[in-house]
């Protein structure tokens, strides 16, 4: 099965995934806040403690209190090999007297983290002083200004390193999420096709189908849980509609024995009727014998349509001379339709084969021609047509009259059984024809349609399947309808 | 004629087998394939009317085992169902012909003196003669009283069929299924058409209606010598 991605997103376990991803998100964003605080936190206490014990030192250096002394003690320390800090230290005017800061470093007392703008030149650093500091200011008491920093660039890159971790996995995660989904949707949407496309057969007719449930040994999901009780349901409903079917045989098959005995009762009632026996009386028992016998040719019908529905006529499918089947019956009713002043003509492409029941096949055309004849006036022209294969459409017959057609509405219902439109209530029949006609077409793979005859009438086509066909010799009289 | 009967039940048997003697034959019965094997590998027969559904060994096995046995006497089986490819496992099994129950007497009594009769292939001339009807099997003509009468094909068939069962009653669905090759009952009324156009190509005026009408039944080729 292939799976198309604008259903896969409509399916709910995708949605399901993909909320579960967002969730996951979520949780992922708070971890890595508390990260981000938690480790920035510990350097930055680290550099303040760095900051407060350099600021100790000078204070114990210039001990005196003076500014003097502080700026000696302060240029001191910038000598110091491997000194890290920075400094600045001014006067109440705000004039440096000591060490390299850049004046914008003094700013309100306490720590605070600064990022110097490039200079002109677009350098920061060009001074020696690290674009990112972390500076502790503090008001001396006799009115200078002391600003000790220290390069916070490591702080930064830990930001940056957390924030770009975060990124990725991030990512990451929603990209596995997602995918997750996917293959979780599509194992799931196979599944659920698996089931659609059951039912969808069962709802086209072949009840036998059910929905595969994986072997023993693996099921027991809640997938196959469902597969199984759909197909306990399946089974219940195919029960019930065999169960149908085989009454309305039972009752056919049953009820023919009585009807037998009765219609054997009247011949012999007839048969051995005395000399002489009133001819009334004779006709009488000769009508009860007649209806006797349509009843019987009603079930018998039935019957027979059960049984073609059963399938049981394939085990008989062979080749067949479908042209010779077609020659047959324009033969037989030909002169049948001449006496109702109806024509009946054929256009027939000789030597084409299909593989089927030929006694079946032949009633399937009779039955249609004799419909056309029996519910068609006096003037009525019908056509029997047999088209070769061409291209992706299979053997084609058509059974086409200007007679008076049926209402686009009623195409669907003539062929139930039983079934009479109100116009030919009038003429003899048991409504059975056409719904032997869909039983041999559903046995053979026939695709049968109604469409109306131009300009008035009907046409009915019978499409063949493609596969069991073939062209046996030469044709002729490939012109199209 | 002598005909052996098998069937298990007991009214379709007793109604058969009385209107069979009513018409002069000999009926000799069974209940079963059993009997029925015993009684037809003991005695000839001209015909055989064999139920298909038996207790025991069913109609098929009873008729595939004659055959074996080289019997060749003309088989009749009767079913209750008309089932759609039972036919065609009858007359493979080595029956003639196939009838559906329930079924009209003068059917059965039809198929059965068809049967009875049936020209075996010596007697098969290159011409059949019936009165001053002569068709020529060879040479697909036909001559009546001297005088030529075109057939369509099926027509030549038609009349062939009813010139092999000259003098006999010969229904409607025999008609059918031996000419036309058609297992149904169509609903209109081909059979009559047909003869007609046949009656109306062989008898002009003067001369009989060489195809009798039996009503409620079929058709009966006049076996009668010409009159003179």
């Amino acid at each position: 099965m292939r799976v198309h991605w604008p259903d896969l997103v409509r399916t709910t376990s995708f949605r399901l995934a993909l909320l579960y991803a967002g969730l996951f998100a979520v949780s992922a964003l708070t971890l890595f806040a508390v990260i981000y605080w938690a480790a920035t936190a510990t350097l930055v206490d680290q550099i303040d403690a760095g900051l407060e014990a350099e600021r100790a030192a000078l204070e114990a250096q210039s001990s005196v209190g003076g500014t003097a002394e502080m700026q000696d003690a302060v240029t001191e320390h910038m000598r110091r090999p491997g000194n890290r800090f920075h400094y600045r230290l001014q006067d109440t005017s705000g004039r440096l007297l000591a060490g390299d800061l850049p004046p914008e470093a003094a700013r309100h007392p306490g720590y605070h983290d600064m990022e110097r703008p490039p200079d002109r030149a677009g350098r920061a650093d060009a001074d020696n002083i690290p674009r990112q500091i972390r500076a502790f200011a503090e008001a001396l008491p006799d009115g200078a200004f002391l600003v000790i920093a220290e390069d916070a660039h490591a702080l930064d890159e830990l930001r940056e390193l957390i924030a770009r971790a975060f990124a990725w996995g991030a990512g990451a995660t929603l990209l596995l999420a997602a995918l997750g989904g996917g293959v979780m949707s599509a194992g799931v949407l196979r599944r659920v096709e698996a089931i659609n496309r059951a039912s969808e057969r069962v709802m086209a007719g072949d009840l036998t189908r059910r929905i595969p449930v994986r072997a023993q040994s693996r099921a027991g999901d809640e997938f196959d849980r469902l597969a199984v009780n759909l197909n306990r349901m399946l089974d219940r409903i195919e029960g019930l509609v065999e169960g149908l079917r085989q009454v309305s045989t039972d009752i056919a098959h049953d009820l023919r024995t009585p009807l037998g005995r009765l219609r054997r009762t009247l011949e012999t009632a007839r048969d051995g009727a005395p000399e002489g026996a009133d001819p009334d009386y004779l006709a009488q028992i000769d009508r009860a014998l007649g209806e006797a016998d349509a009843l019987l040719t009603t079930f018998g019908a039935l019957l027979r349509i059960a049984q073609i529905e059963a399938g049981a006529a394939r085990r008989g499918f062979g080749p067949i001379d479908l042209s010779a089947v077609l020659e047959a019956v324009l033969e037989v009713y030909g002169p049948a339709a001449e006496e109702k002043g109806q024509t009946l003509a054929g256009r027939l492409t000789p030597g084409i084969a299909v593989i089927g029941d030929r006694a079946l096949l032949t009633q399937m055309v009779a039955n249609l021609v004799e419909n056309a004849i029996r519910h068609g006036p006096a003037g009525t022209r019908i056509e029997l047509v047999l088209m070769p294969p061409s291209g992706n459409r299979g053997v084609e017959v058509t059974v086409s009259d200007d007679g008076p057609g049926i209402p686009e509405g009623e195409r669907g219902n003539v062929f139930r059984r039983f079934y009479r439109l109100d116009s030919s209530r009038g003429t003899p029949g048991n409504g059975l024809g056409l719904a032997l006609v869909a039983a041999i077409t559903e046995l053979h793979g026939i695709t049968i349609r109604l469409t109306d005859n131009t300009p008035h009438g009907l046409s009915v086509r019978l499409a063949f399947a493609i596969r069991p066909t073939e062209v046996v010799e030469g044709s002729f009289g490939r012109d199209r309808i | 004629m002598k005909i052996l009967l098998i069937e298990d039940e007991e009214e379709t048997a007793r109604y058969v087998a009385d209107g069979l003697t009513r018409q002069g034959h000999v009926v000799d019965q069974a209940a079963n394939g059993r009997d029925g094997l015993f009684l037809a590998a003991g005695e000839p027969y001209d015909v055989m009317i064999v139920d298909r559904l038996l207790p025991g060994l069913d109609g098929l096995g009873v008729v595939k085992t004659i055959r074996g046995a080289g019997v060749k006497t003309p088989v009749l089986f009767l079913t209750a169902v008309d089932g759609v490819d039972d036919r065609v496992e009858g007359l493979e099994a080595g029956g003639d012909d196939y009838l559906v129950k329930p079924f009209a007497f003068t059917e059965l009594a039809a198929r059965v003196n068809a049967l009875g009769r049936r020209p075996t292939l010596a007697q098969n001339g290159a011409v059949l003669r019936i009165g001053d009807l002569e068709m020529d099997l060879s040479r697909r003509t036909v001559v009546r009283g001297g005088r030529s009468v075109e057939l369509q094909p099926r027509e030549f068939r038609l009349l062939e069929y009813l010139m092999r069962h000259p003098g006999q009653l010969v229904t409607r669905t025999m008609l059918l299924e031996h000419v036309w090759d058609f297992h149904f009952d169509p609903r209109t009324t081909v059979v009559e058409t047909h003869i007609s156009r046949l009656r109306g190509k062989l008898g002009s005026d003067g001369e009989q209606t060489l195809i009798e009408t039996v009503r409620g039944a079929g058709y009966r080729l006049r076996d009668a010598r010409p009159l003179a």
